[in-house]
């Protein structure tokens, strides 16, 4: 009876956490991750200054401020501070002259990304490598697989190299903002790239390159509507990632049916995803259409249709080999490509031309590479280019 | 949790009631129910069973084919085969967590292997023949070094394993990267790639190098210049031929010439499939349910199920009650000659009533199955021919005297045919009234011939009155906690119940009476705080608040110290429960709704209580706990035909009725066999086996009838449409490897040295067990089961991402743990693991089937594990209390 009490208990405190949620539960959770985010970043900066002044503090041993610093970023920071405080010593000159015009051919680029050298990153690496190659400059590839400490130590060395420009992906802005205002403010052309659509105002940063999670789940719902859906399923490979569910956010802004959007199994456990397509698709039977917001569970959906028997649209995002295959077969009608070659080909562009030229692109606007669609009328052609490393 | 520490946990009360009379515990007769509920897998069962039920009634996708295909799909592998052996391994005292990531590496492994020799992306392109024994290897070999190091170093072995996690983590990412640039290794069912066709069929210009790698991929196929290739031109060209013909029509850009020679080389490009096609169908086969149509498909299932049951039934009077002296081999015969005329009733049935064509083949599938049972009937007997020479007279005199089971099982058979043919209400309830007789009739025929009886009817009405004595000394001592308290909870219940629904039935009434918005859902909550804030003070201070009402010494306050005393804890929880239950179900109840909402609660809370009260009244009072049972006989077949009259789902009018009607007969029946013969009080080998033989029998025979369910259709279906139904071999692969597995633990030595190391491997060593190389077979086993998963997974998905079965391996241990198996080890069973999966995956497949939000799926599948893990423990604890 003991247990039968707890467990009450605990249904209670399920239930009320249930009752506090609206209706909408996608917008408020990216509301309150925004809002997360936004406090994170306010309070990374805040610890920035703490670390600032622990630095000083620690030189004379006094340990108190310490306590202050609440963030785990905060040992990051402190490096960083350290290194702040050591490259002003290096390298004052940079920060007097603001516009300085250099010819191209001693121009060093850095590229600093969450890589982890990937089917699609190594794409962007080529794009980047071909910019390179065509403009003449120098470009340093930093992966940081995924690891944002690593980032941070890449950021400094690119600002204690006196690069010509950084090109950066942000996917936790908490930790990165803060050294990339600091190459900002040591006159050090900042782009970001692929994520930090959110943050690139922020930090200073020319322009962003990369594709809206929005704009591109906005695009796959035009593709829906020509394609004559009424019902789409939009199926997440993962419970709580914000950008996922503004693919599927994005699609009901756009698409003209209703928009049934569900968290099916991860990638990991391809078996529990198919079969959590297969339950959706079983329970509302006036489904007709299925978007994967990735390459794999675009694929299950594809295998839950088939299992099933069931004449569905599906959409996919990103590309795999047997994804094209599947779409140059017919079996899957599009797949939304961000076109993450030019990710790395038009910072190196845009750095060379700020660089050399003084422009800056974008008007303080995002420059979008995406949404592009491989359909089964290119995907030959994608295919090729696919094999050649460029897609 | 060691068997002393369930013994003194929730119910301490209970077990110190009664237990002190019996001479010494470990002598004790234990009942069929009480072997039955020590089981480690029943709590399990039991949990999975009521999800299942839930779901059924909260989603309709869930009971149909469709939702068993998927969730058999997601119970076998990878999670259920992988349980199973992680069960194994926890039984054993150990943790194995490179488990998940090990399924994938197997994957990655064992597609590496057999891909391209001459590829632009590398490989070993071994045969699959070779790859999958050699990959079965190295997972033994992975298996082997996880339990070495863990004996040697003396670490905790799921330090060790995280190393072999991270490490085979990594290996997959690097080597898929390394090997073949992707995240991802892929396309076990293209083992030749495109440009190695090319070479074969000489589509590309032949360098020096690239004809050397020709020359290789023709030895690997077993091709020579001088093959001769069917089709082309007079039939007895060559492959040099057809090589050189293909590369004149590339060179003159002769498309069409070409799609023909392309069409002529394809046995050649399929020669080199390395054993794909066949492996395929062992790994990867799937029976697709709307291509195999039997039009007799619910006969089949009907007698399956029935027959089953039956035996089922019969096995349990086998093993409850006490054999007659001179019995002989008596008691076998009236069942196999009752399962006779069914055979013949159903058939007789099926050509009468059915005025069809084919319906001669309906009587031969009938007559056919009839024959299967009595065949299955007679190799049973043949165990038992023995006795024939010793009591032909007795067998004679009980046969005589069984033979009243005949006409029982006769009546049953036309109540459950009559069922099927008719439509009507009224018919409903006549064939479900003549099935009931029909099993009163026909089991206690049975029983007359088998079992003794017991005394006179004087001794029970005496029994009786000492009873009422009991419940009235129980009701002036509170403290005292006997059957009186869950009997007085479930009459006030169903007594409120059935009140509830009198008063509330405003008939066919739309008014709405609650309406859920976020007020509501706080008044709700706050409603619900009190509730158990009440509650727990109740608890705290209930006991005193009840001895001074009992001091007070009239009738009322002695009543109410009896409810305040006894009853308070339960009520306040299970009130609690049900509402929380009806939340689930309400957004706007009608009056109509709600009344049933809380009758069902009510009614099925007394059901639970009176049960309670019945388990508990015959261990003192045997008489008093029938006429108990039959109390709960009476509810239950209320409960059914308040749900037929109210329910407006056919799902609840048809199905749940006759589920529910056979239920209260079979329990009805049982009551009136424990007041007339005598429970069995000791241990009787031959009675033992020969009820498990009619429980295997039964069990078989249910199963069948599902298959045949689950695997066919009938035309009607296939005309309505239907979703299309996959089954996969997986299953079956799971089924064995459960089979397998449950006999190494439970027949064999290795199975036994198992239990001893994880209970205590110093002790085991002591006395015999080469406990380092039982655990190090266990890792072994564990990584050979990922391995088998690796090569299901990899015939089923083809690519095997990098990422697959990271993290995985939690699923599997909390699959083992739902299912009863203990973290501490020593302890559990590997039958629990298979049904903890089947709750696991019921649970998430529930969840998208009931059309709930995945954003709360979480927090729903949390809920029922806890919920079955803790039925589990509580059910177990309640069986270990009352050995």
């Amino acid at each position: 009876m003991k247990r039968m009490k707890w467990l009450s208990l605990l249904l209670i405190f399920a239930l009320f956490a249930a009752s506090c949620g609206s209706d909408d539960p996608i917008s408020d959770a990216i509301d309150s991750a925004t809002d997360a985010a936004g406090d994170a970043a306010d309070a990374a900066t805040d610890a920035a200054e703490d670390a600032a002044e622990a630095v000083e503090d620690a030189v004379t041993g006094d340990d108190d401020e310490e306590a202050m610093a609440e963030e785990e970023a905060m040992e990051e920071e402190e490096a960083m501070a350290e290194e702040e405080e050591a490259m002003e010593e290096e390298a004052p000159a940079e920060e007097e002259e603001e516009v300085t015009l250099t010819q191209g051919s001693d121009l060093t680029f850095h590229m600093i990304t969450h890589s982890d050298d990937g089917p699609f990153w190594s794409v962007v690496k080529r794009g980047m490598d071909a910019a390179c190659a065509a403009h003449g400059v120098e470009c340093v590839w930093m992966p940081g697989n995924n690891d944002p400490g690593q980032m941070v130590v890449d950021i400094e060395t690119a600002i204690s190299e006196g690069s010509a420009g950084i090109a950066a992906s942000l996917p936790s802005p908490d930790q990165l903002i803060g050294p990339l205002q600091d190459a900002v403010a040591a006159g050090i052309p900042v782009y970001t790239l692929n994520s930090g659509l959110n943050d690139y105002q922020t930090i200073g940063a020319t322009t962003h390159i990369g594709q809206s999670e929005d704009v591109a789940g906005q695009g796959a719902g035009l593709r829906f509507n020509a394609l004559g859906a009424t019902t789409v399923l939009c199926g997440r490979q993962e419970q709580s990632n914000v950008g996922l569910e503004e693919r599927c956010g994005g699609l009901a802004e756009t698409f003209s049916g209703t928009v049934i959007d569900e968290f099916v199994g991860l990638d990991a456990d391809q078996t529990e995803q198919i079969n959590g397509i297969k339950a959706v698709l079983e329970a509302n039977p006036e489904i007709d259409g299925f978007l994967g917001v990735g390459p794999v569970i675009a694929m299950s959906g594809l295998a839950a249709a088939q299992d099933l028997g069931r004449d569905l649209i599906v959409g996919g995002f990103d590309m795999t080999p047997e994804l094209l295959d599947a779409i140059e077969a017919g079996d899957i009608a599009f797949t939304v490509d961000q076109q993450q070659y030019l990710q790395g080909y038009l910072p190196i562009v845009l750095m060379y031309l700020e660089a050399t030229n003084a422009n800056q692109a974008g008007g303080g606007l995002p420059v979008l590479t995406g949404p592009g669609f491989v359909t089964p009328d290119n995907a030959a052609a994608v295919k090729e280019l696919s094999a050649q490393g460029t897609r | 949790m060691s068997d002393t520490t369930a013994d003194a946990g929730p119910q301490p009360q209970e077990g110190s009631a009664q237990s002190s009379s019996a001479p010494d515990e470990r002598l004790a007769y234990r009942g069929v129910f009480q072997r039955m509920l020590i089981r480690p897998e029943i709590g399990a069962a039991i949990g999975a069973v009521a999800i299942w039920v839930f779901f059924w009634a909260v989603s309709v996708p869930f009971g149909k084919a469709g939702g068993a295909a998927s969730i058999l799909d997601v119970a076998s592998s990878p999670l259920g085969i992988m349980a199973v052996a992680v069960a194994m391994l926890m039984i054993g005292g150990e943790f194995d967590l490179s488990t998940g990531a090990a399924t994938g590496a197997f994957g990655i492994l064992l597609v590496l292997m057999v891909r391209d020799v001459l590829g632009d992306s590398g490989g070993w392109g071994l045969s699959l023949w070779i790859a999958i024994p050699l990959s079965f290897l190295a997972a033994l070999l992975l298996g082997w070094f996880n339990g070495t190091v863990v004996d040697r170093t003396g670490l905790p072995s799921f330090i060790v394993t995280l190393g072999s996690f991270f490490v085979l983590r990594g290996a997959k990412l690097g080597y898929s990267k390394q090997i073949v640039e992707q995240i991802q290794v892929g396309r076990l069912d293209q083992l030749l790639l495109q440009a190695d066709q090319e070479r074969l069929i000489g589509l590309r210009v032949i360098d020096e190098a690239e004809g050397a790698q020709q020359q290789a991929l023709l030895d690997s196929v077993g091709v020579t210049m001088d093959t001769p290739v069917p089709g082309l031109e007079d039939g007895n060209g060559t492959f040099g031929a057809l090589l050189d013909a293909v590369r004149n029509a590339t060179a003159n850009d002769n498309a069409r010439q070409l799609e023909e020679l392309a069409e002529l080389s394809r046995p050649f490009i399929d020669r080199s499939d390395k054993g794909y096609s066949t492996l395929n169908d062992i790994f990867a086969f799937e029976w697709i349910r709307n291509e195999h149509i039997w039009e007799w498909r619910d006969w089949g299932y009907t007698i399956g199920v029935v027959a089953g049951l039956s035996l089922i039934v019969l096995a349990l009077y086998e093993l409850q009650f006490k054999r007659r002296a001179n019995i002989g081999t008596s008691g076998v015969l009236p069942v196999f000659g009752g399962l006779v005329v069914t055979a013949v009733g159903l058939v007789i049935l099926g050509a009468g009533t059915i005025s069809r064509p084919d319906n001669l083949l309906a009587a031969g599938i009938i007559a056919a199955t009839g024959l299967a049972v009595i065949a299955a009937g007679a190799l049973t007997v043949r165990r038992y021919l023995h006795r024939f020479s010793e009591g032909f007279g007795d067998t004679i005199a009980s046969l005589g005297r069984g033979a009243m089971a005949l006409p029982g099982i006769v009546i049953a058979s036309v109540g459950v045919a009559m069922l099927h043919r008719t439509d009507s209400v009224g018919g409903n309830t006549i064939g479900a009234l003549l099935i009931a007789a029909g099993m009163l009739i026909g089991l206690v025929g049975w029983g007359m011939g088998r079992y003794e009886r017991i005394g006179s009817l004087g001794s029970m009405t005496d029994d009786l009155a000492d009873a009422a004595a009991d419940l009235d000394d129980e009701v002036t001592d509170s403290s005292s906690s006997s059957f009186a308290t869950p009997l007085i909870v479930g009459v006030v219940a169903a007594a409120v119940g059935v009140l509830l629904a009198w008063r509330m039935d405003s008939s066919n009434s739309t008014d709405v009476v609650v309406e859920w918005s976020l007020n509501g859902w706080l008044m709700f909550f706050i409603a619900l705080v009190v509730s158990v804030g009440a509650g727990m003070y109740s608890s705290i201070r209930g006991e005193r608040v009840a001895s001074e009402l009992t001091a007070g010494d009239t009738a009322t306050s002695r009543a109410l110290a009896v409810f305040i005393g006894t009853a308070r804890r339960r009520l306040v929880t299970m009130g609690i429960l049900s509402f929380l239950v009806t939340i689930f179900f309400l957004d706007q109840a009608t009056v109509q709704g709600a009344r049933a909402i809380f009758f069902v609660m009510l009614i099925g809370l007394a059901m639970v209580a009176l049960s309670s009260a019945v388990g508990r009244a015959r261990t003192t009072r045997p008489a008093m706990g029938s006429v108990l049972l039959i109390l709960v006989s009476v509810g239950l077949a209320g409960l059914a035909f308040f749900v037929r009259a109210q329910s407006t789902g056919p799902k609840f009018r048809t199905q749940a009725f006759s589920v529910l009607l056979a239920i209260a007969a079979l329990v009805l029946v049982w009551a009136l066999a424990t007041m007339i013969f005598a429970e069995r009080n000791q241990h009787d080998e031959r009675a033992d086996g020969f009820g498990r033989t009619l429980a295997v029998m039964g069990s078989l025979a249910v199963t069948f009838g599902l298959a045949v369910r689950l695997l066919a259709v009938t035309q009607a279906e296939l005309d309505a449409e239907i979703t299309q139904t996959k089954f996969s071999v997986r299953v079956l692969w799971f089924l064995a490897f459960t089979a397998i597995a449950t006999w190494v633990l439970g027949r064999t030595k290795f199975g036994s040295w198992t239990f001893a190391v994880g209970g205590n491997k110093d002790a085991a060593r002591q006395v015999g067990v080469p406990a380092s190389r039982t655990k190090t077979q266990l890792f072994m086993l564990t990584a050979g089961a990922a391995w088998l998963v690796g090569v299901l997974l990899s015939f089923r998905l083809n690519t095997i991402q990098a990422s697959t079965g990271d993290g995985e391996e939690f699923e599997y241990i909390i699959a083992a743990v739902v299912g009863g198996n203990a973290l501490t080890g020593g302890r559990g069973s590997t039958l629990g693991a298979a049904i903890g999966a089947f709750i696991m995956a019921m649970s998430v497949q529930g969840i998208p089937s009931a059309r709930w939000n995945s954003d709360w799926r979480f927090v729903f599948v949390g809920s029922i594990l806890l919920l079955a893990v803790i039925a589990n423990n509580y059910i177990r604890a309640q069986a270990e209390a009352s050995r």
